[in-house]
């Protein structure tokens, strides 16, 4: 499976994506902002980076900038946002980020797969509880 | 019986020449709105205190000037732009009124945005010069920015909680805390159903804001309206079926393909078939249909349901109002939809209207015109409710 960061400043849902991910498998490590994200790359790669947009400290896209100005590899960039539309998510994918996700309607399904599309990889089966 | 000599009539006519020409201008120095009128070559021939105020020009910089000359069109940002479109040319071309908004160059170097309207000045069926009314709307712009901006922010923040609950509640579904009986299932399926209206709402409030704010996009390409209704029966099927509702689709002959935007044909075709179907009892019959007529394609969707009462109809497409028969029998509506519609449909350059009988049903018509829907640049996409 993969390591994957998520970027997320409300703490609920951080924990939830968290929890999400790691029953399917991957290897997850998470921060509250873009600052905090930039000191957890110190120590993890992550393969894939689930990241919001609007957050205190250091936005998402300050956090994109900055990422793409380090030495910190070549991981996916997803934005995961409530806004539609917005500059912002304009300028994180012109930085970069290789989609955009409305996150006010996605169902851990819906989170799952997407994550393996772009990792490449099928849904652990095994680990995604089925209804 | 006293007769006037011809001298004294010519001075007679005079004055009363003057004494109307003076009128006339006093009666245009009054106007509120800016006013600039040309002769049949563009060359301006009449200028008010208030357009000169506006362009910041004196009335010697103006009068006898080529009007493409004094009258800059710019973009926002003060670069020039082809004058090709200009609004006062399509009036001369067309013999019609047009009406627009253009942003035009100061005398100072700044930029004004105007909203405009500037008709032909015909005389026996020719036009002899054109005539356009125009005015500041800098702060119109300001209260529709910061206007957009509450809703989005506003809708940013309220969507951040219902993410929380979605995905929780989703969680709790597909059984991330283990295993639930029947009735668990069924509670979350309520809290599931309730925050999709709640986001369903969201996105309504920011399609209005759009459409009121002219910051929604309207796309013309070509789009298949014969395979676009297949399409939205398909989507609204379900719910229809759901609620014991017989829903069907009756497509004529020779339906065009036209230039318009898909998205927003589709979003008044579900929302009418949606009303349709909520207004309609159990048991009932709802049908669309396409057909093709000499200058439009008509859609009519039609249903045996409630109806909407004489004392409801000059008031349907009103925000908020909802008939008095059905917010007894359908609480959860807001009033908003047809509202959202009549913009949507007016935004297409199409029209709807509609006809109904209490306790016979209502039959709700929208045509589009064959030459299709013209494209109107903006920000924003519409946002399509969750199905």
């Amino acid at each position: 499976m993969a390591n994957i960061l998520v970027i997320e400043d409300d703490k609920d849902l951080n924990a939830a994506y968290r929890l999400i991910l790691s029953r399917d498998g991957h290897n997850v490590e998470s921060a509250y902002n873009g600052s905090e994200a930039l000191k957890v790359l110190n120590s993890f790669k992550p393969e894939l980076i689930l990241l919001d947009l609007l957050m205190p400290v250091k936005s998402g896209v300050e956090f994109i900038k900055e990422y793409n100005k380090g030495n910190f590899g070549d991981s996916k960039i997803v934005v995961f946002t409530n806004l539609e539309n917005s500059p912002e998510i304009n300028e994180a994918l012109r930085l970069g980020a290789y989609k955009c996700i409305v996150k006010s309607w996605t169902a851990p399904r819906g989170l799952i797969k997407v994550v393996n599309e772009l990792l490449n990889l099928q849904p652990s089966a095994a680990r995604v509880p089925e209804n | 019986m006293i007769h006037a000599t011809t001298e004294e009539k010519i001075a007679s006519q005079t004055l009363m020449t003057k004494e109307s020409q003076a009128k006339v201008e006093a009666l245009l120095t009054s106007i509120g709105e800016g006013l600039v009128a040309t002769d049949e070559q563009g060359l301006i021939t009449r200028v008010n205190k208030v357009a000169l105020s506006m362009l910041g020009l004196k009335k010697k910089d103006i009068i006898g000037k080529w009007f493409p000359d004094v009258m800059i069109d710019v973009a926002a940002d003060g670069s020039k732009l082809n004058a090709i479109n200009r609004p006062i040319t399509r009036a001369f071309l067309s013999g019609q009124t047009v009406n627009d908004q253009r942003y035009y160059l100061k005398s100072d170097g700044s930029v004004v945005p105007i909203s405009l309207c500037v008709s032909p000045v015909m005389l026996h069926g020719k036009p002899v010069g054109a005539i356009q009314l125009f005015r500041d709307i800098s702060e119109e712009i300001i209260a529709d920015t910061i206007k957009a901006d509450f809703i989005s922010i506003a809708s940013h923040q309220l969507r951040t909680p219902l993410s929380a609950i979605n995905t929780y509640a989703h969680m709790l579904y597909d059984g991330y805390a283990g295993e639930l009986d029947e009735e668990s299932r069924l509670f979350i399926d309520v809290i599931l159903k309730a925050a999709g209206r709640m986001n369903d709402l969201i996105n309504t409030l920011l399609n209005i804001t759009r459409v009121e704010t002219g910051s929604l996009v309207v796309d013309s390409l070509p789009v298949n309206l014969a395979n676009l209704v297949k399409h939205i029966v398909e989507e609204i099927n379900p719910s229809a079926k759901e609620k014991g509702i017989l829903l069907s689709l009756k497509v004529g002959r020779n339906i065009p393909t036209i230039n318009t935007d898909s998205l927003l044909v589709q979003e008044v075709l579900a929302n009418l078939l949606s009303n349709a179907i909520k207004y309609t009892p159990k048991g009932g019959e709802v049908s669309l249909s396409v057909i093709t007529r000499s200058t439009d394609i008509l859609f009519k969707v039609k249903d045996n349901g409630y109806g909407i009462p004489a004392e409801s109809k000059p008031f349907i497409f009103q925000k908020f109002y909802r008939a008095r028969n059905i917010t007894s029998r359908e609480p959860n509506g807001t009033g908003l939809g047809l509202y959202l519609i009549n913009m949507i449909v007016e935004s297409l350059d199409g029209e709807v209207w509609f006809n109904s009988r209490v306790n016979q049903g209502s039959t709700f018509y929208f045509s589009l015109p064959h030459k299709g829907s013209n494209k109107k640049e903006g920000k924003f996409k519409l946002q399509r409710p969750h199905r």
